[in-house]
């Protein structure tokens, strides 16, 4: 009876544990689908959303980008893991090393061999294969029946699809996505969108449990940069430029075409240059950009502005004559005229014309330092004209009381002072625009990715360095430089009015000025009856050539380039009877390089 | 007696035992069915996920590839491109001066102003009067 009930009591107390142990398993059951706090806060799950980078376009919006991310694959070869790994293929048991690399080298476009070598280092893991955004490469090599040891990361690369086109301006970004020049490095903040996030739980096998997601945040793109370059100009200026140096044997080049009334910025470039997606194996010269980032003196560019700052004070007129003799004791070591001085006195129209230092050294001492100086400011020299460029420089232009007695007479022929392009086609824009200068602008607007606009520029006067009949009279003088008579006649278009003037500057070596370094310029605007354009292109001469002067390789560069644009903007030409005269560009070529027949300057065309 | 009395207690002890092991099968078909309904709420769980996992995948994978697509069909209107494919035709494109383009509006007219239509004028002007110079001499 005892062991009976021993027997009895064993089996209830089995029993009652059992039940324990069922109802501790449907607690522990019911708790895990209902209640949350069961899981461990170590399997809280948390993951970034990449943001895509914004775009930039030029003037035509989305059409035509310069500079997109687009997401891609990283591939990388672990050997460790594919050799331990055995992959089967459907009809086959096993495939052996060779046949997944040759998978994945036909998937991927990659040398066999070379990366059948580099699985025999197994000491180093994860050896970078390639960079892909093939969908149809991706298929294949997640196939894990026919692919191993192969890791596969999600990337964005920054595409520039011109290539090197415009890369001065687009700039370029480093490996972690950051701009490290250009545009991609000034606005980088508003470009580089915001990650989004996920956060919630995740399972012991680390998956997302996505019922317990707690957290969604979908990642912001970045905003799209919209600029004023027109990228057909931009192509034409670019292969235009880099023709033209080879065959005036210059060492580099820059050029930058200009809408004369807004000071938009239709077209930049500057050689040698970079390709934006090597940035790191270019060198320090081929990534500046010569336009904004170099200063340099310009020589007799810069005349223009001297015999406009005359005319606008009053001081002189068009044709007010000057001595071309350099023994007057009015004047300290005037500048030489080279072969221009053949007549005993010259208008300041001639002096323009011919590019006279003489009469342009005198009109600037007449003028006066501290007279000069506050119109070259007014031009908008010695400080940044507020491009949205990065490294922008200011130029050179000491006070006028620092000058000393050469300077008086050396800076209004454009030596002494130190200049960047930019700053020499925004001051002939003023010329252009009559007399109001404006802001030179390369960004037209920034519009985020919800659509608002971000920042929107509108064109900016700066000021009126002089008045609407001097740039005008400017003008009208600046005709004959580009006529049969003047040091550009290569530069005249047929059909168009240009108003321009050549610049042919010894560049400074260990503080003294080279008899054979050049840097040649011309400056242009066209058509000058109504202006549309300002165009300035200057070759920088490494060597003495036969093409070392503005007029000879700067102004035939400045032809294509104006042409070539007034063509493509459909301007109306000014001068129909030039097109009537000539049938081909050629004729007109050999007219304007045959002397005898004096071209005249048509004053008429600018009169109020 | 005694043959009858022990009887009845094996009789008696087989149903206790059969009661309790009644008791444990009852228990443990319980556990099994609480297994078996936890694996298929477990497995149905997992397929959703999965599904869900497989959709957001979709959605991002579709998203890129629209990006990259985009891209492509992009750099395929780019100038190098353009006159790559022209250039193995033998073709080269220019723009026309502006002397040859006449603009209309939209209802036909010719826009007032135009160089190109005062130079056609008086090309037609001048082949018209030597027509007539050569009809008369004839």
């Amino acid at each position: 009876m005892k062991a009976l009930a021993a027997g009895s009591g064993r089996l209830l107390f089995l029993e009652a544990l059992l039940a324990a142990f069922v109802v501790y398993v449907i607690y522990r059951l019911v708790c895990a689908h209902l209640n949350e706090e069961i899981v461990a806060p170590d399997y809280t799950y948390e993951r970034e959303l990449p943001a895509l980078r914004g775009s930039i376009y030029d003037r035509y919006g989305e059409e035509y980008p310069l500079a997109k991310s687009v997401p891609v694959w990283e591939y990388r070869l672990d050997p460790v893991s594919l050799t331990n790994t055995v992959v089967k293929k459907r009809g086959e048991r096993r495939r052996n090393k060779g046949a997944i690399m040759k998978t994945v080298a036909d998937a991927l476009s990659l040398d066999y061999e070379k990366i059948m070598n580099m699985t025999d280092n197994v000491k180093n893991r994860y050896q970078f294969l390639a960079i892909s955004s093939d969908a149809d490469a991706n298929r294949t090599i997640c196939d894990s029946k026919l692919v191993a040891g192969i890791a596969i990361e999600d990337r964005q690369i920054r595409e520039y699809l011109h290539n090197r086109s415009l890369c001065h301006v687009l700039g370029s970004v480093n490996a972690e996505h950051v701009g490290s020049a250009g545009i991609e490095q000034r606005y980088n903040r508003d470009l580089t969108g915001i990650p989004g996030k996920i956060i919630g739980k995740k399972d012991a096998r680390g998956r997302e449990l996505y019922d317990k997601r707690e957290i969604s945040i979908d990642p912001r793109p970045g905003a799209d940069i919209y600029l004023t370059i027109d990228h057909n100009i931009q192509s034409d200026v670019e292969s235009i430029l880099e023709k033209g140096i080879k065959e005036y044997g210059a060492g580099s080049g820059w050029c930058v075409v200009m809408d004369a009334k807004t000071g938009a910025i239709y077209a930049l470039a500057s050689f040698p240059d970079f390709n934006p997606s090597e940035y790191n194996k270019a060198g320090d010269e081929a990534k500046r950009n010569r336009v904004t980032n170099l200063t340099y003196e310009p020589g007799s560019v810069m005349k223009v502005i001297t015999a406009a700052a005359a005319i606008d004070t009053g001081l002189v007129r068009p044709e007010t004559r000057y001595r071309t003799n350099r023994n007057d004791d009015r004047y300290y070591r005037l500048p030489s005229d080279g072969s221009h001085t053949w007549e005993p006195t010259m208008t300041i129209t001639d002096a323009i014309v011919h590019s006279s230092n003489i009469v342009i050294g005198k009109l600037g001492v007449d003028l006066g330092p501290k007279k000069l100086y506050e119109y070259m400011c007014a031009f908008g020299f010695g400080k940044k004209t507020g491009i949205e460029l990065p490294g922008e420089e200011a130029g050179i232009l000491p006070h006028w009381e620092k000058w000393d007695k050469v300077k008086w007479s050396r800076a209004p022929i454009g030596q002494g002072v130190s200049v960047t392009a930019m700053q020499l086609v925004s001051a002939y824009q003023a010329i252009a625009n009559n007399g109001l200068r404006m802001r030179p602008y390369i960004i037209d607007k920034i519009v985020a990715s919800d659509g608002t606009e971000i920042l929107k520029n509108s064109p900016e006067p700066l000021g009126r360095p002089i008045s609407a009949r001097t740039a005008r009279q400017m003008r009208a003088i600046m005709l004959g430089v580009a006529s049969k008579n003047g040091t550009a006649r290569r530069a005249a278009i047929r059909g168009y009015s240009v108003a321009g003037k050549t610049g042919t500057a010894q560049k400074v070596i260990n503080g003294h000025y080279s008899d054979s370094l050049y840097r040649a310029t011309f400056c242009g605007i066209v058509p000058a009856t109504d202006p549309k354009l300002v165009v300035l292109v200057t070759l920088d001469f490494e060597q003495r050539t036969k093409f070392h002067q503005g007029g000879n390789s700067s102004g035939p560069i400045f032809k294509s380039i104006a042409s070539s644009a007034l063509r493509y903007l459909m301007v109306e030409p000014d001068r129909p009877d030039e097109i009537e005269e000539f049938d081909s560009e050629t004729e007109f070529e050999k007219f304007m390089e045959s002397r005898g027949r004096k071209y005249d300057i048509i004053e008429s065309d600018f009169q109020e | 007696m005694i043959k009858r009395k022990k009887n009845k207690r094996v009789t008696k002890r087989m149903s206790r035992s059969a009661v309790g092991s009644g008791y444990i099968l009852g228990m443990v078909v319980l556990i099994a069915v609480a297994v078996v309904l936890n694996t298929i709420a477990e497995s149905n769980c997992e397929q959703v996920t999965n599904a869900i996992g497989e959709k957001e995948r979709q959605i991002k994978s579709l998203e890129d590839q629209k990006v990259r697509e985009a891209a492509r069909w992009q750099e395929l209107k780019t100038i190098d491109k353009i006159e790559e494919r022209l250039c193995l035709h033998g073709m080269k494109m220019a723009y026309p001066h502006p002397h040859q383009i006449i603009r209309l509006t939209s209802d036909g007219k010719v826009l007032p102003g135009q160089q190109s239509v005062a130079l056609a004028r008086k090309r037609s002007q001048s082949r018209m009067a030597s027509t007539s110079t050569y009809r008369q001499h004839r």
